[in-house]
């Protein structure tokens, strides 16, 4: 603020204006809150303890580089072989595999509405409290869980067609907004838990009628490391979710549901504001993929191989995990197989839309979406919110045929995001 | 003198943290406001970092480091607040970066509009390197400190991030059709 290098002169005339002169007036505010607070003991601190400086900045002798190879190979090896041997003797959940296709389901205001596969005969089926989002089916499609947001934030579950809705769990500990993860046998959910006290993030399952919540992984508030938004892996014997990394990346990792065997993946780091997984909804591969540096990345947890998909973000899974959507500029989708034979060909899904905020496109009403490409459950088809929230499109997943829309009577706001407001009922065989 | 202060504070003199907090607080709120680009988000941050640093000073190891300890306590604060409540929320450049000197880059560097939206499309990680850097004035060294990665990657992503921000300009600058960039919120 003073006496600063002016090589940057205009930038730094310009921060000063960002920040004007106002003091800011929530000192008391915080003294209120530390004169509460007790301070920790100084023996708490093992750096106080030990005779080495634990953050250090020096420079470190360079490392061959052929031994640094070595070594992160052992470390793919290790990492694969105790991903393998951890997973084995865990219980594996059936899989029906593609389903058909029953109704497209979304939020439309402060109801929950369907319409037909081809977007025809739209309907509210039932009202759903203010703030509803993240609409999940379950695996097998007779329910579907949201949460809500709004004064005591919630999960709920409720038969696909709206009746009987109970509430799951319940409090300010959970008003995250982050998606509900279900087990692929439908009966119980995986969510994220914030600590209030020190928003530190927490990982419960909880059955799908509300009973015996468990917590199976719980952030540590003392490292400022919490644990969030899990997903549950096809087979069943595994839950990925997120962890904060001391650097402000964030690393994927995967645990047993019982909470055992956490283990972080060896995966590129995340950025905070960008994350983004699902996993293969084969069962039969153990595979995820997620954004990380602005690229839509698949990790294969057999082979501890990190494989670019390409540049962009929103990755989603065909339901049989042959195929890969994206969004990086327009919707593309590609086989998985070329990706892996280095013969990768696209195709588009939905057109781009220009460049800037994706909302300021109305000309690319109809045309162009603005949210994740998602996967009909027998997947011949793609859906998303289109560049104005006004309508949802649905595309053939192979790029031919024309682009359908449903009109919303309530747009999305896609200043929030998505928010998962849009959910395409699976039919079991 | 200021390390009497923090000394007292360590062992739990409030008066003496009152004083060290109103010393600060008004760096620390404009370094978080410019890092999170939200008012409100920058008082939860700052709050936090202060709340911990209150509770965390005994284990403080050197007095002297104190104001670089709480740059380090803000920069993890903003992250957490920037992921917290953001997670949906997309603001990604997808324009290959070329690589531009900075010089050039500083000459690009006059119009507002260009400079908030230049400012705006960094990720808080990058926003941080430059208000730590440029804005509060902290040497490389501190500011690798407070970032928690060492000095050679602070210089590394510190050019990054202007040449990001001199990307993100040349973008506005282009025909639409020539952009392969999409901010998605």
């Amino acid at each position: 603020m003073n006496a600063r290098n002016d090589v940057n002169g205009v930038l730094l005339d310009w921060l000063d204006e960002q920040v004007g002169r106002g003091a800011p007036d929530y000192l008391d505010e915080i003294l209120a809150r530390t004169t509460r607070s007790r301070q920790r003991p100084a023996w708490s601190s093992l750096e106080r303890w030990l005779p080495v400086q634990m953050t250090f900045t020096g420079r470190l002798a360079p490392i061959p580089r052929l031994a640094w190879l070595a070594a992160l190979l052992a470390m793919l090896v290790l990492a694969a072989g105790a991903l393998f041997v951890a997973g084995v003797g865990q219980r594996r959940l059936p899989h029906f595999g593609a389903a058909a296709n029953g109704q497209i389901a979304f939020i439309d205001g402060g109801n929950l509405r369907v319409a037909a596969a081809d977007g025809s005969n739209p309907r509210t089926v039932t009202p759903l409290p203010d703030g509803a989002e993240q609409l999940t089916f379950s695996p097998d499609g007779t329910r579907f869980a949201y949460r809500t947001t709004e004064s005591v934030p919630s999960i709920v579950v409720a038969y696909a067609d709206g009746s009987n809705p109970i509430v799951v769990a319940t409090g300010a500990s959970i008003g995250t907004g982050d998606p509900v993860g279900w087990s692929p046998d439908s009966r119980r959910l995986a969510f994220t838990k914030v600590i209030v006290a020190d928003k530190i993030g927490t990982i419960d399952i909880v059955d799908a009628d509300g009973s015996h919540q468990t917590q199976v992984i719980q952030g540590s508030a003392a490292e400022g490391l919490d644990r969030y938004r899990p997903a549950w892996s096809p087979d069943g014997r595994w839950i990925s979710f997120f962890s904060s990394e001391p650097n402000g990346y964030v690393a994927l990792n995967v645990m047993h549901p019982d909470g055992l065997g956490a283990q972080r993946l060896p995966t590129s780091p995340m950025n905070p504001q960008i994350i983004d997984m699902s996993w293969s909804p084969d069962p039969a591969q153990s595979r995820v993929v997620y954004v990380a540096g602005g690229y839509v990345k698949m990790f294969d947890l057999a082979t501890a191989q990190e494989t670019v998909i390409g540049t962009g973000f929103w990755p989603t899974w065909s339901p049989d995990g042959a195929r890969i959507a994206w969004w990086g500029d327009r919707v593309q989708a590609l086989d998985v197989a070329d990706v892996l034979a280095g013969a990768a060909r696209p195709v588009t899904l939905f057109p781009s839309y220009g460049s800037g905020n994706c909302q300021d496109h109305p000309e690319a009403a109809g045309k162009s979406n603005c949210g994740p490409a998602q996967w009909s459950p027998d997947g011949l088809w793609v859906y998303a919110p289109d560049v104005t929230g006004k309508s949802i499109l649905i595309a053939r997943s192979d790029g031919t045929g024309h682009v359908r829309s449903i009109s919303l009577d309530h747009p999305i706001n896609l200043a929030d995001g998505p928010g998962g407001l849009l959910a395409w009922q699976p039919i079991a065989p | 003198m200021q390390q009497e202060v923090v000394e007292r504070a360590r062992r739990g003199d409030h008066d003496a943290f009152a004083a060290l907090a109103a010393a600060a607080i008004f760096r620390l709120d404009a370094a978080a406001r410019l890092i999170l680009r939200d008012p409100d988000q920058a008082k939860d941050a700052v709050q936090e970092t202060l709340v911990r640093a209150w509770r965390d000073l005994p284990t403080l190891r050197s007095p002297a480091r104190f104001d670089a300890w709480l740059h380090r306590l803000l920069y993890r604060a903003c992250i957490d607040e920037a992921r917290r409540l953001r997670r949906h929320r997309f603001d990604v450049d997808l324009t290959p970066i070329d690589h531009p000197d900075l010089d050039d880059a500083n000459a690009v560097m006059v119009d507002r509009d260009q400079l908030e939206r230049g400012f705006s499309r960094l990720g808080p990680e990058a926003r941080a390197l430059i208000v730590l850097h440029h804005y509060l004035d902290l040497p490389l060294p501190e500011v690798a400190f407070a970032l928690g990665i060492p000095l050679g990657t602070a210089k590394s992503r510190l050019h990054r991030a202007l040449q990001a921000m001199r990307a993100a300009l040349d973008a506005d600058a282009r025909p639409r059709a020539q952009l392969g960039e999409g901010r998605l919120a």
